[in-house]
């Protein structure tokens, strides 16, 4: 056993670090450190400096332009990247459908899309949720009916994060009507400039555009956009969502959210003190380094056991329950080193360009938001309950 | 990185499971603890044979130079079958400090008759008063003469009922409170002005409290620097922690499992209670306690006999912390999921949750190392080798 990093691996961290503090944009990191409103050219930037690098996409295989990172350098890079305020890539194309169509693509599918993912100029959504089929996904109606050369699409999507962004959308719909319903779903691939696909936002808590509702009225796709074999889109849909196990955690993320959380703690006084010394509060940001520490700790456990090949467990999902529990403890003990200051709305002071004044000290004005936000963490994914119905089947056994 | 476990410490574990199986059985545990037995010298005798009572120790003395990974491993087997054998306490306590700071001499005396398991040695320290602070010392040691003459009280000496010897800490300097200023003295327990009364824990194990009045001691029984213990003290009691966390790993998984073949036994209303959402959740939760806890046991257990104090404290502290809250979790959800069952004595679970229920209070509480945990500065605790909070702080 050997639970601290290599020297290869130390000095993979240092190569990252030093990659990161060159080409991450330096208005992008602090917008990402202040938690101010990111754009989709402010990933965009971040996405093609890696691409330049050969470093995005850490996790594919290096026949199809990835790094073929194991899974420690993985979490490595994540940790040290996030630690400079490298913004979250979108998932969409990098680790769903890219890995996806590594695997059940056609030749012609991985030649035309996986490049364009790799550089950036696809930029890509998921059509998975609909308003009757959440948590019971498999219950989908979306319709695709075969019509010659097409399938012609009808029905409706929704949680649509950034659709209004994106130029591709990934779909299961339901090519066949089937006494079980998992049989009869299919993949399809589908232009988001099609005639008949509509977006339409959905504003969230917080006040924010980030999810959409997608509606398709007759929308034609060509058969060749069929991923995988028709009517087997269920399973590839689930190995779409076991593909990433170790990222899901957020460590990285968390990593930087702590230590900002100390550092808003050390300076806001309380009492004639930093808040950081008052043992209350200094017991529950222990208490959260401490947990935080042990998800790290699983991570690498079950990142060294990937690279060995083994079976996937149910540890992503204990990943997801406890990375989403930590990273929403992270956004309430920031909103309460705020305290009153977190409560004034005004969202346009959490635009990088805002030059106005906050009623509070600058850095509480977008915490109550982000609060809101990442209440979004245990419901997406799978809820943090069909995690747990997930390890009670596997563990159980039932 | 790399979480596995090498062939030698497989072959250990299979070697311990047998050994267990064939020796510790539960029926044979509790006639131990009926007939109020501190130790099984079988049982120990055993332990010897298969290496385990020189786990950590030199080579040179007749150890195996084994890692805190290995103790890990033993221990969580050790709790898996609830041993009350002293193995924490003259192992990973007092045979630790003669490593860490007897002078050769005692070393070729003392040790290889641990590792053969011929003789017991363990920590007197802990006075009633104490709690968790390792330097609350009352105990008194004067010269007069050329001898060290002690008068104290000690109280819950870990496997002090089967003990040959202790190694008494007492106050050479300084007052109570006082790191430095603290000497560690040894002392046969058969000494005529050492008094004691024994009496069992929680779990089945007998104590010792003593109390001696002018012990008079040769000048060759200091062992370790004068005034200079607490270092070394803190050190084993760390290593303690980590290995107690590594039996309470082996007792909550036990539970856990016992508690998930009765939620598959037991029907009511018509089906299994593991039928219930409700239910697995919980035992769901259970074991997400128990795998979050084995990980950062790992860390500690990989700290524990390194070279830097500061990883070693900052690490077992976390682990320590973060299983009392587990091992709380664990064992009250493990009679709340048995129902009525669960409150029997008769059922094995009971000496598991009994178990689970001591494990914050010994080697340093859940309050004690979260709070070193955030107090801990690396710069000083590498250089002075003391980690313990300071009782004021000046944050980084």
């Amino acid at each position: 056993m050997e639970v601290t990093y290599s020297k290869e691996e130390l000095n993979f961290a240092a190569e990252v670090r030093d990659f990161v503090s060159e080409s991450l944009p330096g208005d992008v990191a602090r917008k990402v450190l202040e938690h101010k409103r990111i754009f989709k050219e402010d990933v965009q930037r971040w996405h093609a400096a890696l691409h330049e690098k050969g470093w995005i996409a850490p996790h594919w295989p290096k026949e199809h332009g990835g790094c073929a990172w194991n899974a420690v350098q993985r979490h490595i890079f994540d940790v040290e990247s996030a630690a400079l305020g490298a913004p979250r890539l979108s998932p969409f194309g990098l680790h769903m459908i890219g890995p996806v169509l590594i695997a059940f693509g056609t030749e012609d599918q991985k030649k035309y899309y996986l490049p364009r993912i790799l550089s950036g100029e696809d930029w890509w959504c998921q059509g998975y949720s609909e308003p009757g089929s959440g948590s019971d996904l498999a219950s989908l109606k979306t319709k695709a009916v075969r019509d010659g050369d097409s399938f012609v699409i009808n029905g409706q999507k929704t949680w649509t994060t950034h659709a209004q962004w994106a130029n591709m959308i990934f779909c299961l719909v339901r090519t066949e009507v089937s006494e079980r319903k998992q049989n009869g779903i299919s993949m399809v691939l589908c232009d988001m400039s099609t005639d008949g696909v509509e977006v339409r936002p959905i504003v969230t808590l917080d006040g924010e555009h980030e999810v959409n509702e997608v509606w398709f009225s007759d929308v034609k796709v060509p058969v060749q956009n069929l991923v995988g074999e028709e009517g087997r889109g269920w399973s590839i849909g689930k190995f779409l969502l076991s593909h990433e196990r170790t990222g899901i955690a957020g460590v990285g993320v968390s990593k930087r959210e702590l230590a900002y959380l100390k550092h808003l703690a050390s300076e806001e006084m309380y009492e004639g003190k930093p808040l950081l010394e008052d043992p209350i509060f200094k017991d529950r940001i222990a208490e959260l380094e401490i947990d935080l520490l042990a998800l790290e700790m699983t991570v690498l456990r079950v990142a060294s056991r990937d690279d060995s090949g083994g079976e996937p467990g149910p540890e992503a999902s204990i990943l997801k329950i406890k990375g989403t529990e930590i990273q929403q403890r992270l956004t309430e003990l920031q909103m309460e080193v705020a305290g009153l200051a977190a409560l004034p709305y005004l969202p346009m002071a959490w635009g990088d360009s805002f030059i106005g004044k906050t009623p509070g000290p600058a850095y509480a004005a977008p915490l109550a938001a982000r609060y809101l936000n990442m209440r979004k963490t245990s419901i997406y994914g799978g809820t943090n309950e069909i995690q747990r119905n997930i390890i009670a089947r596997r563990v159980l056994g039932l | 990185m790399n979480f596995s476990l090498t062939e030698d410490q497989t072959l250990l574990v299979d070697a311990l499971k047998r050994f267990l199986d064939k020796n510790y059985a539960p029926e044979m545990r509790q006639r131990m603890v009926l007939d109020q037995e501190p130790m099984s010298r079988e049982v120990w005798t055993g332990f010897a044979s298969l290496g385990i009572l020189g786990l950590t120790l030199s080579e040179e003395h007749g150890g195996f130079s084994g890692s805190g990974i290995d103790v890990m491993v033993v221990m969580r087997e050790l709790g898996k079958y609830l041993v009350i054998e002293p193995y924490i306490p003259n192992v990973v306590i007092a045979a630790g400090l003669v490593e860490l700071c007897g002078s050769d001499w005692h070393k070729k005396v003392l040790l290889p008759e641990l590792i053969k398991g011929e003789s017991t040695l363990v920590l007197a320290h802990t006075e009633m008063q104490g709690h968790q602070d390792l330097s609350h010392v009352e105990t008194i040691a004067r010269q007069e003469g050329g001898v060290w003459v002690l008068s104290g009280k000690k109280t819950l000496i870990l496997g002090g009922a089967s003990a040959d010897r202790f190694i008494i800490s007492a106050r050479t300097s300084g007052s109570s409170g006082d790191k430095d200023g603290i000497t560690l003295f040894i002392a046969e327990s058969l000494d005529e002005s050492i008094s004691g009364q024994v009496y069992p824990l929680l779990d089945g194990s007998r104590v010792l409290d003593i109390q001696f009045d002018n012990l008079r001691l040769g000048s060759e029984s200091v062992i370790g620097t004068l005034d200079r213990a607490f270092a070394p003290i803190e050190c084993v009691y760390d290593r303690a922690a980590m290995a107690s966390c590594a039996e309470a790993l082996g007792a909550m998984e036990t539970a856990y499992e016992m508690t998930v073949d009765y939620l598959k036994d037991r029907h009511q209303f018509g089906q299994s209670l593991s039928q219930f959402q409700v239910l697995q959740h919980r035992a769901v939760d259970m074991f997400i306690n128990i795998e979050e806890a084995h990980s950062l046991l790992t860390l500690a257990a990989a700290n524990a006999w390194g070279d830097s104090p500061y990883e070693r404290a900052r690490s077992v502290s976390a682990a320590k912390s973060l299983f009392a809250r587990a091992a709380r979790f664990v064992s009250q959800q493990a009679v709340q999921l048995h129902g009525g069952m669960g409150m029997t004595y008769e059922l094995p679970l009971s000496n598991y949750v009994k178990k689970l229920t001591m494990f914050d209070a010994l080697f340093g509480g859940e309050r004690f190392h979260r709070s070193r945990f955030s107090n801990l500065r690396k710069e000083e605790a590498d250089t002075t080798g003391f980690v313990s909070p300071k009782k004021s702080w000046k944050q980084l």
